[in-house]
């Protein structure tokens, strides 16, 4: 299996903060790759190095081969992108924007109305098309953003907690749709909180601590490093991100608030 | 390069901003013609022009002689005026781009080629001075058509066109100019590199306005004792001396400039694509200040100046935000601008000047006070807009909107007259004036300063815009617009009241009556528009977005 994105001793800094320290990657094609991490561990500043919208510090990246900083353009080509701040377009209307990136990725809008219709079907948005995307819920706008991500049919979808704020349908249909396009070679790389959603979808899973990878397994390898057998990601994850011992912190917040 | 691509770049940065009102969201059908409201004022603004220079005409007896004359110096002001208001209109207002979350912005991860943007942005601009355009060349048709000089004419449009995409193109250098800087000098963060990116922005901006000015421009023309039409050397004139050429009936320079023009906009073209291709996009401005210098709060808990913690945290905010957010320092760099070039293009000599009567000298002033009156203007109809995502918190805050209203003038107003202070000081250094003219320019200055914030502050709610993306413009144009008439017309009623002095012209006012006719009408302004300010900012947070 060729590599889709590989990373090389990749490190980023905002003044005295280490966003990303040291980060290898090799993400094979046509898996589906998680980034976990808590707050703050450097996962969206990662992805954005993908995307050549920050620029590494030091270290090399490729994307299919090419490098973001040297062709910004070949690079955005092959990527759809869910960032994880949404500001659509307030004051366009869902179709008008997805038939400007119809044009944007050199594709005939009139063809991909069809397409485009099952996407509205399936998140049950239709009859929404000629809304302005200021007045869509936060769920809803979170779906045109995932539409636009599938839109240009890309090699490489990059999404950044792509699934908060949906239903559980729509999270549903994100994710045998990720399950889908794996198998037609699309790679995905997408961050999540949800250890349930990780645990179901992943191939491989990358943990990011401080800027720091420090665990890369599949998600059946990851539960095996649990001191007590038969635990939950999520419970591993914890451990790992030596944040399992909770109950001393949830007491002194509740104790703090108790005095006020 | 990709027309189609550019096109529709260009019509999604302008449907995302034209439809900015404040109906709120509605059900769309499919977009119409009639959306894009400026064909339809420019052709308005075009036929109104016409029509009212045919009225004159007739009406006022105007030699041919006269007419021809006139249509003359509109046409070949026409291209190189339409370069320098596409400059200034897209330095205001599609600058405007906030550097702090890069990834907002559909259009930076898009694979959109730089030429085609620039392109798009470019158009854009060019769509958004089509009312000026409008009332331009309507003028200049129906002088045109009557002086038998069509060909003049169409060259002139022609070229306005070429002349307003080398403004947007210019501007989009600019623009990439910054990100460049910002990237490359200001990586580490900390207090001193949010002052140093301050610093450079203003130098910047002041730099690139002085240099596509035409006052200036045409002054140093003069103090190189060249006339206009030997402006050749300035490359932003060609335009302008194609058409002047062809007034001539010299042919063959007239080629000449027209095909310098659009070699020039060739090059402004591929030098922009060249730029924005390497400098995409800012890096994400470091927020970071190092922890030997952690935050100060300039608000105490009790507060500021008497204010109340909350206003003066509202306040301290907003100071913040103006030498942090780059979409803001362009407000800040005008009122300089605008001094700088009353200065080239007056001179301080009447101030040296023995002979000069103090109302004069302190007349000269005057220009400087436009400047901080621009500064008071902008800063206060731009101050609810500016929340822009963020104004949700200030709607959903315990604070009452007289507070509100408090706190967003302090802050319009304490920079203002801080500069407003400094040149009443110059002005007793400088000028000497007796104690009644001195009282006199107090008095008139606090009264024009004070209206315009308020007047910007309700208009700037009344037409806000808190769209971030594409453009952070917080402000609709039809607000700046109004604001701007209004505020004229205040400053007009101030000066009327200087009318009724006696012996204007020897500088003998009647001082005292003066100031007190302005204090007497800044009084009664002051407490109209602060009465319905606050019902105002109610109106303009309660359309943040949610
Ligand atoms: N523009 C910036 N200026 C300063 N620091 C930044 C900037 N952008 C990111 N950082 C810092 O970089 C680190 C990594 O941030 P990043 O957004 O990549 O985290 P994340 O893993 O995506 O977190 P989350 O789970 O909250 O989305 C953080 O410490 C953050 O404070
Ligand atoms: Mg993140």
């Amino acid at each position: 299996m060729s590599e889709a994105v590989s990373l090389k001793e990749v490190s980023k800094s905002y003044g005295e903060i280490q966003a990303v320290k040291d980060l290898n990657l090799n993400i094979p094609t046509g898996i589906v790759y998680g980034l976990l991490g808590p707050n703050g561990s450097g996962k969206s500043t990662t992805m954005k190095m993908m995307l050549s919208l920050v620029k590494p510090d030091s270290g090399s990246i490729s994307i299919y081969g090419v490098d973001p900083q040297k062709d910004p353009l070949a690079v955005k080509r092959m990527i759809g992108y869910v960032p994880e701040t949404l500001r659509l377009y307030e004051f366009l209307t869902s179709w008008e924007y997805l038939e400007f990136l119809c044009v944007i990725h050199g594709l005939n809008p009139s063809e991909e109305e069809p397409r485009i219709k099952e996407f509205f079907e399936a998140f049950e948005l239709k009859g929404h098309e000629n809304e302005m995307m200021g007045g869509y819920s936060h769920g809803m706008k979170q779906k045109i953003a995932i539409i636009s991500a599938l839109l240009g049919k890309p090699k490489l979808l990059i999404l950044d907690e792509p699934l908060s704020g949906l239903d559980p349908k729509s999270a549903k249909i994100v994710k045998d749709l990720l399950t889908e396009l794996s198998k037609e070679g699309v790679t995905t790389i997408f961050s999540t909180h949800v250890m349930e959603i990780a645990d179901a979808i992943c191939d491989k899973i990358g943990i990011l601590y401080n800027g720091k990878k420090i665990v890369e397994a599949t998600p059946a390898e990851i539960k095996k490093m649990a001191n007590v057998p038969g635990s939950s990601l999520e419970q591993v994850f914890l451990e790992i991100t030596g944040s399992s011992e909770l109950k001393p912190i949830v007491d002194a917040l509740i104790g703090k608030s108790d005095k006020h | 390069m990709n027309l189609v691509t550019s096109l529709k770049i260009a019509d999604i940065l302008i449907l995302a901003s034209a439809r900015v009102k404040s109906t709120g969201m509605k059900v769309k059908s499919k977009t119409s013609i009639w959306e894009y409201t400026n064909f339809t004022m420019a052709a308005f603004f075009a036929i109104l022009s016409c029509a009212g220079v045919f009225y004159a005409v007739q009406n006022y007896g105007i030699s041919s002689i006269m007419v021809k004359l006139i249509f003359d110096q509109i046409a070949f002001f026409i291209p190189v005026g339409v370069t320098f208001s596409c400059i200034i209109f897209a330095v205001f207002y599609e600058f405007n781009q906030s550097t702090f979350n890069i990834s907002l912005d559909a259009i930076n991860w898009l694979p959109i080629s730089a030429s085609d943007y620039v392109l798009g942005s470019s158009i854009c601009t060019l769509y958004f001075s089509l009312p000026i355009l409008g009332l331009a060349y309507g003028a200049s048709l129906i002088l045109a058509l009557m002086t038998n000089s069509l060909m003049v004419w169409g060259l002139s449009l022609f070229l306005g066109i070429v002349g307003g995409l080398i403004g947007g193109f210019a501007t989009e250098i600019l623009r990439a100019l910054t990100n460049k800087a910002s990237t490359t000098l200001f990586k580490k963060g900390g207090r001193a590199s949010i002052i140093g990116r301050f610093i450079l922005y203003m130098v910047f901006l002041s730099a690139f306005m002085i240099i596509f000015n035409s006052v200036v421009i045409l002054q140093i023309a003069e103090w190189f004792n060249i006339v206009a039409g030997g402006a050749w050397f300035f490359p932003l004139f060609w335009p302008s001396l194609a058409v002047l050429s062809l007034q001539t009936n010299d042919l063959l320079m007239s080629l000449v400039y027209s095909s310098l023009s659009l070699l020039l906009a060739g090059i402004f073209f591929v030098t922009g694509s060249k730029i924005r291709e390497r400098n995409w996009v800012p890096e994400p401005v470091s927020s970071v200040i190092s922890s030997a210098e952690t935050l100060k709060p300039l608000a105490t808990s009790k507060g500021f100046l008497g204010f109340g913690r909350v206003e003066a945290k509202i306040i301290e905010k907003d100071f913040r935000g103006l030498i942090r957010r780059r979409e803001l320092m362009v407000y800040l760099a005008v009122p300089f601008i605008m001094i700088i070039i009353s200065i080239v293009s007056e001179g301080l000599g009447v101030l040296f000047d023995p002979a000069a009567h103090p109302t004069e000298k302190v007349g000269l002033f005057g220009n400087f006070g436009l400047g901080v009156i621009y500064l008071v203007y902008f800063l206060s109809i731009i101050s609810i807009g500016q929340e822009g995502g963020a104004a949700i918190n200030l709607l959903t805050a315990p604070i009452k909107p007289s507070n509100i209203a408090r706190a967003k003038l302090i802050s319009a107003l304490i920079l203002p007259l801080i500069i407003f202070a400094l040149m009443i000081l110059s002005i007793i250094i400088i000028v000497k004036p007796d104690t009644s003219l001195l009282m006199l320019s107090i008095v008139f200055g606090l009264s024009c300063i004070t209206e315009t914030s308020e007047v910007g502050l309700i208009l700037g709610s009344r037409f806000v815009d808190y769209n971030e993306v594409p453009r952070a413009r917080f402000v609709r144009p039809e607000g700046i617009i109004a604001g701007i008439i209004v505020v004229g017309m205040i400053l007009l009623s101030n000066f009327a009241t200087l009318w009724f002095a006696e012996d204007l012209e020897l500088g003998v006012v009647t001082v005292p009556a003066q100031a007190l006719m302005i204090a007497f009408l800044g009084l009664i302004l002051n407490i109209a528009f602060l009465k319905i300010l606050p019902s105002n900012i109610k109106h303009g947070l309660e359309k943040a977005p949610i």
